[in-house]
């Protein structure tokens, strides 16, 4: 067993523990959701219309949530100063902690959005919905685990870990948004979900390896 | 290059190049503003307000060359530990900020008589606006650390991470512009930047020339602010060891 | 004169966006030179009160 299978092992079956903060993340994104329509009225039109961009901007937030937790508990029970010691890359950790963190905050969000984009207006877009949102929630994930490597031990960590991962957002909310929105407009969705997957292929690999990087420089200093 | 990577080094070259950028900012600026106040014609269509022009894109273009020097002085952080590499990102950070924020003001400005309102989601202020956020992210990480070269080092790579986001984002904000923009405004835009004659195109080089000096000037006396604090830091340390 | 400053009815549009950009480097300037007097008093003081040890 490798660092990577043993992280989503040991995260998956420690996330028992922590069950409400992982709860939370979908909770919500529920929440998030259904929150808009009370606050711009039940217009079909409108609703559907921004349906897709609600979504994705909901989905954004909700990623959000669990980022100040991502390194903090192995940081302090000195896990991670073992880990950087230890000979097995420090990529293979991170890709671990991105696996069970999109495992645990990422694929409830992904199974949830088909039912809830109903309650917005948009039926029959569970497809691409889906396919949008899988790279979409994986890449909320690869970025939140970068920014957190940055801020790991900063003053006002969490705060600061949201303004440094919103532009790294930016072109996934966007891409995500209009792939179900070409979808809804009756429009070839294939450029933006090609771009998100290809946004995904890129950031897979790289990731890991930098968010490896920099946590090595956070603990050797 | 790398020889005057060392801070001691960089201090005696920096007196006489701060000069030389300030005096030739100065008259830059005297020259430009003459050009863009009065020497330029008015627009064919804009009248008077394409003056505003001539403050904003080269204002743009600053903020993106700001931002791009602040990814490459990254590496030279992150890959060689150049410290002077770091301490400009530091202080050339709130310089960029602040281009960014000419830019989106003199745009904003510029917008209301143009298309009639303050704010329009053209590509081009939406890159901007992101772009700020950028700027803002590496200066509050940069000082987000008691142990102060802790700060220039998370600096150093979230200005990489950022430079090679830069082109992701230009990219999806230009295509999400013309996803969404009704046919009329993106017309529109077109007019807004007028096809630059000479008579145009000569005060908005001019003007990118005077902003380029002052940048310099101004990473110069800022550079020279880090290294002084650092032996401020070094000094009252040795202090409170006794 | 007066027309020329009236800039075709923008005069408010061209000179509040040239006297902000004005304002934001006049900012900058004055903020850098503020910080190398400000540093080097402290540096000064750290400076001769470790003579008077």
């Amino acid at each position: 067993m490798n660092a990577l299978t043993a992280t989503v092992k040991r995260d998956l079956t420690g996330a028992w523990r922590h069950i409400g903060h992982f709860l939370m993340v979908p909770v919500f994104f529920v929440l998030a959701t259904v929150l808009f329509p009370l606050a711009i009225g039940t217009e079909a039109q409108l609703l559907t219309l921004a349906a897709p961009g609600l979504l994705s901007v909901a989905a954004l937030f909700s990623a959000l949530l669990p980022l100040d937790r991502f390194f903090e508990d192995d940081r302090r029970d000195g896990t991670l100063d073992a880990l950087v010691l230890s000979p097995e890359p420090l990529a293979l950790f991170v890709a671990g902690r991105m696996l069970s963190h999109w495992l645990l905050t990422g694929m409830p969000l992904v199974l949830i959005a088909p039912a809830l984009s109903v309650m917005l207006g948009l039926t029959g877009y569970s497809g691409y919905i889906t396919g949008a949102l899988i790279p979409a929630t994986v890449l909320f994930g690869v970025a939140g685990a970068l920014g957190a490597a940055l801020t790991l031990g900063a003053k006002q960590g969490s705060v600061l870990l949201a303004l440094l991962i919103v532009p790294l957002y930016i072109p996934v909310l966007i891409f995500c948004a209009s792939a179900i929105d070409c979808a809804r407009g009756g429009e070839s969705a294939t450029t933006p979900l090609l771009l998100l997957w290809a946004l995904l292929a890129f950031a897979l690999p790289a990731a890991p390896l930098v968010t490896g990087a920099i946590l090595k420089w956070q603990l050797k200093g | 290059m790398f020889h005057y990577a060392n801070p001691k080094r960089f201090e005696k070259i920096s007196r006489p190049v701060l000069w030389a950028a300030g005096v030739a900012s100065a008259l830059f600026f005297a020259w430009g503003l003459y050009l863009a106040l009065i020497a330029s014609p008015p627009d064919y269509q804009q009248s008077e307000t394409v003056r505003i022009m001539y403050i904003h894109v080269p204002a743009a273009w600053m903020a993106m060359l700001a931002y791009s020097s602040m990814g490459m002085a990254a590496v030279g952080m992150i890959i060689w530990k150049h410290l002077l590499a770091g301490l400009y990102i530091r202080a050339i950070a709130p310089v960029g900020a602040g281009f960014t924020a000419i830019c989106l003001i003199t745009g904003s400005i510029w917008g209301e008589p143009t298309w009639g309102t303050w704010w329009v989601w053209d590509a081009r202020l939406t890159s901007v606006l992101i772009l700020l956020f950028l700027y803002t992210g590496v200066i509050a990480l940069a000082d987000a650390y008691d142990d102060r070269d802790k700060g220039l080092m998370a600096a150093s790579w979230l200005s990489l991470i950022g430079l090679i986001n830069l082109p992701i984002i230009k990219f999806s904000v230009d295509w999400w512009n013309t996803l969404h923009q009704p046919a009329s405004i993106t017309s529109l835009a077109k007019i807004a930047e007028p096809s630059l004659d000479s008579s145009m195109l000569v005060p908005l080089l001019v003007m990118a020339a005077a902003y380029l000096g002052l940048f310099i000037a101004l990473a110069i006396v800022r550079i020279d602010n880090e290294i002084a604090a650092r032996r401020i830091e070094t000094l009252r340390v040795r202090r409170a060891n006794g | 004169m007066a027309e020329y400053f009236d800039m075709a009815g923008y005069a408010a549009y061209v000179w509040s966006a040239y006297g902000i950009t004005l304002g934001i480097i006049l900012a900058m300037i004055g903020a850098s030179f503020w910080k190398k007097v400000r540093l080097k008093e402290a540096e000064e003081s750290l400076l001769t009160t470790n003579e008077h040890e």
